[in-house]
């Protein structure tokens, strides 16, 4: 009997979370899943529709496109914004003179209003007086065109999001923090060079961050919308999932649309997730199983 | 310590839940106070969304206050929506919370309208001794009518002019542009007017800018054709339309008396012109162009170049009512001041009679009164229909932006715009 | 054994750190610069491409009129109790929840964290307008409650999944040991796993701060009244009707983001490579 009711103890903890819930998410989700169903432009009854809203989307270009440029995006940018944050927190994660500013600075991306980010970004993106044409020109090629020609315009952008790597240190920052000293030392008395370190001890000791990261970058990457709605470029051609969606449901007022359009993008970002929840247990090393200082490889009980 | 740690965060959060609940009590009593004060006033409250921001809320809220002294029977709010104004009017017409009296610009009005946001004001507005209909220009007046019904009074209409870099103009010899000139004239006056300065084989001084400002209404009107006419229907690729979709089509990848668009666009129109990288820009009249140039060149304005018909696109704003304010008489009556009391604010006015005081509130604007004026006669909004913005979305997609690239001809473009306008539109 | 001694070897892996560290922090702090200056231009020098980064004149005004343009310190007051409360609550009741799915088995845990991740992957657009709905039958329009109020129901999904991910590597040894000595989870958890997890808990702080103090759209939706507005909103403020005043707004911009910078930059001490739990786990 007590251990029947011991099993449901970890209810006590997420209680405040089921109860927010059920309070303040559930009316609303359940009012945009019926939404998705309807013609709605957000002023007058919603009309019921059936399936009309999916079948009319995937006869439209606009929302192909913009799904196409999106999924591109994020093949790139998620990859290397994980490895890029990643190497900095590594490097930034030294005692040397002045690394709280180094920090400081590199963080920047994340806290700096995004209208002077964008103008930055114009400016270093101008084809003709722009920072990398410039550059370019030394070693003697003509840059392109890079915001205004369509083909340029996603490699901009992730530039942009490689740029902005900083802001996503700080996870990786915390994580380091915790993966002990001895590790490393006893490894050092082996022998080991600063690869081997990373591979066999940072890296695996990491691998729930990345984890973590992974997963918020694979949300973050299907959702982006600031700068490439403040940026913008090569028009239509290289519209971003989110964009086309702000604009039916703000601009056109077509609600019912745009839900559908968010419930479309809710199962591509939760069929991947949960992709990456399946492959986990393979690479993410969750330590119960550090015992003084040694690697040994026991099931994860937490899971 | 440690423990003691923890345990002041967790007094912390409790002290936390008990104050977020002495905010909300707070909060209920402060609205129940102004209930009461105002129902022994016997006003009606009546809240005003704005997108007005910092100096201007405070004039704004000069006005409202001035206005609530003098109103027997209403109370003014403001409230201020400083960002994503749009966003917030809808969310809370979604929730019958729309403010009592709010701002809608020209291509939202019909929508609100026939999806019975706003109200009708007609009414009210009939025979009002405040209220002199025919003292409004017209064009202004007319994006107000939906279906044969008046929904709103503008407050501001800002025409397009054509502002020149008089001393650019003076050193290279051309002649100043006139009130009277044809597309022709513009054209040969910008060609003149594009140069490679300093002989780097780039140009760097340019007749106009063209960015996706102004809007293609502007040729299309001036050479006698429509985008879509007043009963709703697309017009876009007949002959005289296309006729003038050639002249913009013509500035910009023949004559080449633009920048191109990306350079436009990563410093900005008015930028260039400010700096005298370019001698002609369409602005709107009240634009502080002249204050921000001061004395780095000399700024002239006129009307815009015309072909068949004179015509310019304005911007225009109304003050709308919502229908679900309780006294519509009342509000209706608050409209009315309201307006008539930002017609005589720093803003370029709707109606004749104040127009003339424009000199006196924009002394900047003085020179150039009485092109201002014509200019205000021969304004004009778009055919506004309920789908406006996605209307305005495609026509760029099809026929400007398209254009701006070179990449369609005018024929295929207007055809292009024709047939999604009508997709669009169900026709 | 390698031909370079140890301390020349730390020597040459410094000099490489302070390379790429100046390298890269010139580039994210070019935007920085570019506020300043633009903070000190008026109105006419603003955008050019190249930038200016030097202007002619200095215009300290821009400072004068960022705060009395917009009741600033008003707007900071409101800012300052909103992030108050979001923070405390969105931190604690985080690592509360995160505890739960991190050291329980419980039926139903995973369809429940499922369920938790599902809430971030719908875009909050759509919800917009019932969430607007729900607040305004409960009254709560034009009160801070609907900014403070659910941050203590669950806190963030994010910060529980992102502290689950550190729960998770919290020996289970350490937690064993204390229920054998009679500790309840909940003593567990609050001498155990938060003082062990305070880089994470630190991490989220800041982005719960962040999250609140830059937060544009929930007070823009909820807040009517111009004396309940925060910073944000008066930021928005300089964008007016004709023009954008960027002098005065980057001005302000700047006073904004100062607490932000100066957080991050004194949080730091969490951040020092191996202090804090070595001498726990190691």
């Amino acid at each position: 009997m007590k251990k029947n009711i011991k099993k449901y103890e970890g209810y006590i903890f997420i209680l405040p979370w089921i109860l927010g819930f059920f309070i303040f998410t559930i009316f609303p989700i359940g009012f945009a899943f019926y939404i998705g169903f309807t013609d709605w432009n957000s002023f007058t009854e919603p009309k019921f529709i059936g399936l009309d809203n999916y079948i009319s989307l995937f006869k439209d270009p606009n929302f192909l496109n913009s799904l196409k440029v999106t999924v591109i995006y994020a093949a790139f940018a998620i990859p290397l914004g994980i490895v890029s944050s990643l190497l900095i927190a590594v490097i930034v994660n030294v005692k040397v003179k002045g690394i709280y500013l180094f920090r400081t600075a590199l963080y920047l991306p994340a806290v700096v209003s995004g209208v002077s980010i964008a103008l930055l970004w114009r400016w270093i993106l101008d084809p003709d007086y722009g920072l990398i044409n410039f550059l370019l020109s030394y070693i003697g090629i003509s840059g392109p065109n890079w915001l205004g020609d369509p083909a340029w315009v996603l490699p901009s952008y992730v530039m942009m999001a490689i740029w902005g790597a900083g802001g996503g240190m700080l996870t990786y920052l915390a994580g380091l923090q915790d993966i002990p000293r001895s590790l490393y030392e006893s490894a050092e008395i082996d022998g080991a060079g600063w690869w081997t370190k990373f591979r066999h001890i940072t890296l695996p000791m990491l691998s729930p961050v990345i984890f973590y990261n992974l997963v918020m970058g694979i949300i973050g990457a299907f959702r982006k919308f600031n700068d490439a709605y403040i940026i913008g470029g090569a028009g239509n051609q290289a519209q971003f999932y989110m964009v086309y969606l702000y604009e039916n449901a703000f601009n056109f007022y077509k609600m019912g649309y745009a839900t559908a359009m968010a419930w479309i993008l809710f199962i591509i970002i939760l069929l991947l997730t949960l992709l990456v929840f399946k492959t986990s247990p393979l690479w993410v090393f969750y330590s119960g199983e550090l015992e003084n200082g040694k690697k040994k490889k026991t099931k994860n009980k937490s899971r | 310590m440690k423990r003691n740690f923890w345990r002041k965060v967790i007094s912390g959060v409790a002290v936390a839940f008990m104050l977020t609940g002495m905010i909300g009590c707070s909060d209920s009593s402060n609205t129940a106070k102004e209930g009461s004060s105002s129902s022994s006033n016997k006003k009606v409250e009546l809240k005003v969304g704005t997108w007005a921001g910092a100096q201007e809320l405070k004039e704004f809220q000069a006005i409202v206050d001035k206005l609530n002294q003098q109103a027997k029977d209403y109370h003014l709010t403001i409230q201020s929506i400083p960002a994503d104004y749009y966003k917030k009017i809808q969310t809370m017409a979604a929730a019958k919370q729309a403010p009592d009296l709010f701002w809608l610009s020209q291509e939202y009005i019909p929508m609100y309208a026939k999806l019975g946001v706003i109200s009708p004001i007609d009414e009210y507005v009939k025979d009002h001794p405040e209220v002199n209909l025919d003292d409004y220009f017209e064009g202004p007046l007319k994006i107000g009518e939906v279906d044969g019904k008046l929904y709103g009074l503008p407050w501001i209409n800002q025409p397009v002019m054509l502002y020149y870099n008089q001393t650019l103009f003076e050193k290279y010899g051309v002649e100043l542009p006139k009130p009277n000139w044809t597309w022709e004239d513009f054209r040969k006056a910008a060609i003149k007017l594009t140069k490679d300065t300093n002989n780097d084989g780039k140009v760097d001084q340019f007749g106009t800018v063209v960015d996706g400002w102004p809007p293609i209404a502007l040729w299309i009107w001036t050479y006698g054709g429509e985008i879509v006419d007043k009963d709703g229907k697309v017009r876009i690729d007949e002959p005289e339309a296309i006729e003038g979709i050639k002249m913009f089509d013509q500035l910009i990848n023949k004559d080449k008396v633009t920048p191109s668009k990306t350079q436009a666009q990563n410093t900005g129109g008015p930028e260039m012109f400010k700096t005298g990288k370019v001698a002609m820009f369409f602005g709107g009249a009240g634009d502080d162009l002249e204050k921000q140039i001061g004395d780095a060149f000399k700024v002239g304005m006129t009307k815009v170049p015309h072909a068949t018909k004179e015509a310019t696109f304005s911007w225009i704003a109304a003050t709308v009512m919502s229908s679900t304010t309780k006294n519509k008489e009342v509000a209706a009556e608050a409209l009315i001041d309201l307006t008539n009391a930002i017609h005589e604010w720093k803003i370029l006015p709707p109606t004749k009679s104040d127009l003339t005081n424009v000199a006196k509130i924009r002394p900047d604007k003085a020179y150039a009164i009485d092109v201002i004026k014509e200019s205000s006669t021969i304004s004009r909004g778009f055919n506004n229909q309920d789908k406006q913005n996605e209307l305005d979305t495609a026509i760029w997609q099809q026929l400007y932006e398209p254009i701006l690239l070179g990449k369609k001809s005018p024929e295929q473009a207007a055809k292009d715009a024709g047939n999604a306008l009508r997709k669009i539109l169900g026709q | 054994m390698p031909s370079l001694t140890i301390t020349q070897r730390k020597r040459i892996q410094t000099i490489f750190v302070y390379l790429f560290l100046i390298v890269s922090s010139t580039a994210t702090v070019l935007p920085l610069l570019w506020m300043i200056s633009t903070s000190l231009k008026s109105g006419s020098v603003i955008f050019q491409i190249p930038p200016q980064w030097f202007p002619d004149s200095l215009h300290w005004e821009n400072y004068q009129r960022a705060i009395t343009d917009i009741p600033f310190f008003l707007y900071l007051k409101n800012t300052v109790i909103i992030t108050f409360f979001r923070m405390i609550a969105e931190v604690f009741v985080s690592a509360l929840v995160a505890y739960g799915f991190a050291r329980f088995d419980f039926p139903g845990k995973n369809i429940w964290f499922m369920i938790l991740l599902s809430t971030i992957m719908l875009p909050g657009e759509i919800t917009m307008i019932p969430v607007f709905i729900m607040f305004s039958k409960l009254g709560w329009i034009n009160t801070f409650k609907p900014l403070i109020v659910p941050a203590f129901f669950g806190g963030q999904a994010v910060f529980v999944f992102l502290l689950r991910q550190f729960f998770l590597t919290i020996p289970r040894e350490l937690e064993e040991a204390a229920l054998m000595d009679g500790a309840s989870r909940w003593q567990i958890f609050y001498k155990i796993f938060l003082p062990l997890s305070k880089p994470a808990l630190v991490t989220i702080a800041l982005f719960s701060f962040q999250g609140s103090w830059n937060d544009l759209l929930g007070p823009l939706m909820y807040l009517n009244d111009s004396n309940k507005f925060t910073l944000q909103l008066g930021l928005a403020m300089f964008n007016g009707m004709t023009k954008v005043e960027w002098g005065p707004l980057m001005a302000a911009s700047l006073l904004v983001l100062l607490p932000t910078l100066v957080l991050f930059f004194s949080l730091q001490k969490y951040f020092v490579e191996g202090i804090s739990i070595t001498g726990i786990k190691g």
